[in-house]
């Protein structure tokens, strides 16, 4: 799941592979400087579109971290699993 | 006008969210004499009653009843020389009647009128239109964006009004790029009408970024993805308390002020279209309140899922370029509102701290404002009061 995570960090930040590469579970926002309030708005319809989830408006504020990405997306999977 | 023109009256934008209207009353009987600049009808939008001005004088074919919803562009009326001379020019435009557009108005359960306009347009059933409830017109818009579908070619574009003809001489050192989308057209229109009845001058004022920057970094580092737009809602709503004005609009020498400090902010959809959301209250939120609700309302703008009840009724307009390195931005005030408030992206700024020379960071703020409401040393007093709340905060 975090190589999916990365791509979408990739794709809407606009990391060159170095950066990817360094990308793990304990990144926060602030590691990663073209993580913007406006950037992040890209990244929620890449995690969405990779992920097949959906994310409430209200809830991608406090998304900034690769851990609290992936305990959203785990909980939903797990959700959408047990359906 | 000639005296023997025929002019179609299409439906303008009274405000740059509204997509559509509720006709409410007409001035004018059908068959009777409009008079150019004086009010063909009164119609209802997400914010208010206002007037639809005759654009010229002449005789008035009606072509939509009270109550209907018309959209922003719709042909609504006629006006020319004569009733017969109307309804002769109707007859011809490609089996077109009267009765046909006032059911063109008609608005069928599942799509708004907008909606329905731009699909007629390219040939769309707005049933096909995928859509979460009601198909509106942002819905219609992605589908033909999916499908790269063109306007299908039908009747030749109308002759350009008088005033934007090209002229001759530019013939030959220009070249025809087409028109510009309907959203862009109406956002230009809504703009130049509202500039029009405005005096507006501008305040322009340095402030420190220094509390605001710690304050993102603290929310940065506890996962919080936020930008400055927090804090300037609650800076613009310190200026309002300080400035009353600020939250009031002038209609001819009628004043009017709004009741709640409610601040739109400039947000682009994934598709480059503007908008601008409102947070309701603002005077009475703390930031992370502010932070997390505009996070919802930016994702939903988006993704392109705004509903006309987030976009209603503001008192002031913010507008941020916070991602271009530009220092001084000049906002255009959205329809009846007095005033907007723009800020440039994050400088730094040599001065001396403690006799030493320190780089400071620093963001200018530009408040825009109507010089027939309030004059310079007002503006001037609201912005020193906005720029004292976007230095003072702290978490």
């Amino acid at each position: 799941m975090i190589d999916g995570v990365r791509e979408c960090l990739a794709r809407a930040l606009q990391l060159d592979a170095a950066v990817v590469s360094q990308i793990s579970e304990a990144t926060t926002a602030p590691d990663l400087p073209g993580w913007t309030s406006v950037a992040h708005l890209s990244l929620v319809l890449e995690l969405e579109k990779t992920f097949g989830v959906t994310f409430a408006n209200d809830e991608i504020v406090s998304m900034g971290s690769v851990a609290a990405i992936l305990e959203r997306l785990r909980a939903k999977t797990a959700t959408m699993n047990d359906e | 006008m000639n005296e023997d023109a025929i002019i179609a009256v299409r439906m303008p934008q009274p405000n740059v969210n509204d997509e559509e209207v509720t006709l409410v009353n007409w001035c004018v009987v059908d068959g009777g004499q409009a008079v150019e600049g004086q009010p063909l009808c009164e119609v209802e939008t997400s914010k208010s009653v206002g007037e639809v001005p005759a654009p010229a004088s002449g005789v008035v074919r009606q072509t939509a009843r009270v109550g209907d919803i018309v959209a922003v562009g719709q042909i609504f009326a006629y006006v020319g020389p004569s009733i017969e001379a109307i309804d002769e020019y109707i007859s011809s435009q490609e089996g077109w009647s009267p009765d046909d557009e006032v059911q063109q108005t008609r608005e069928p359960p599942g799509a708004t009128a907008g909606a329905i306009e731009l699909a007629r347009r390219y040939g769309i059933d707005p049933a096909n239109v995928p859509a979460t409830g009601k198909v509106r017109r942002s819905d219609v818009e992605r589908f033909i964006a999916r499908r790269g579908l063109t306007q299908p070619a039908g009747k030749p574009a109308a002759a350009p009004a008088p005033g934007n003809r090209l002229p001759p001489a530019l013939a030959d050192r220009v070249r025809d790029e087409g028109e510009l989308s309907d959203h862009q057209s109406a956002i230009a229109e809504h703009l130049a009408r509202t500039q029009a009845r405005l005096v507006v001058a501008h305040a322009v004022m340095d402030a420190s970024m220094e509390a605001a920057t710690r304050w993102m970094n603290t929310k940065r580092q506890a996962g919080v993805i936020t930008g400055p737009m927090p804090i300037l809602l609650h800076a613009a709503a310190a200026a309002i308390c300080s400035q009353p004005k600020l939250a009031s609009f002038r209609l001819g020498r009628r004043v009017y002020r709004y009741r709640s400090i409610d601040i739109a902010y400039a947000a682009r959809s994934s598709d480059g279209r503007l908008f601008t959301p409102v947070i309701r209250s603002v005077d009475n939120r703390g930031l992370d309140e502010l932070a997390s609700e505009c996070g919802r309302l930016s994702m939903a703008v988006f993704r392109g899922q705004l509903e006309p009840a987030d976009m209603s009724g503001s008192c002031l307009t913010i507008s941020a370029l916070s991602e271009h390195p530009v220092r001084l931005h000049v906002g255009l005030q959205n329809a009846y509102q007095s005033a907007i408030l723009t800020a440039g992206a994050v400088h730094d700024e040599l001065t001396l701290v403690d006799g030493k020379p320190a780089a400071i960071p620093t963001i200018t703020l530009t408040l825009s404002y109507d010089h027939g409401l309030m004059d310079g040393w007002e503006a001037a007093a609201a912005l020193e009061a906005a720029r004292a709340a976007f230095e003072a905060i702290h978490d």
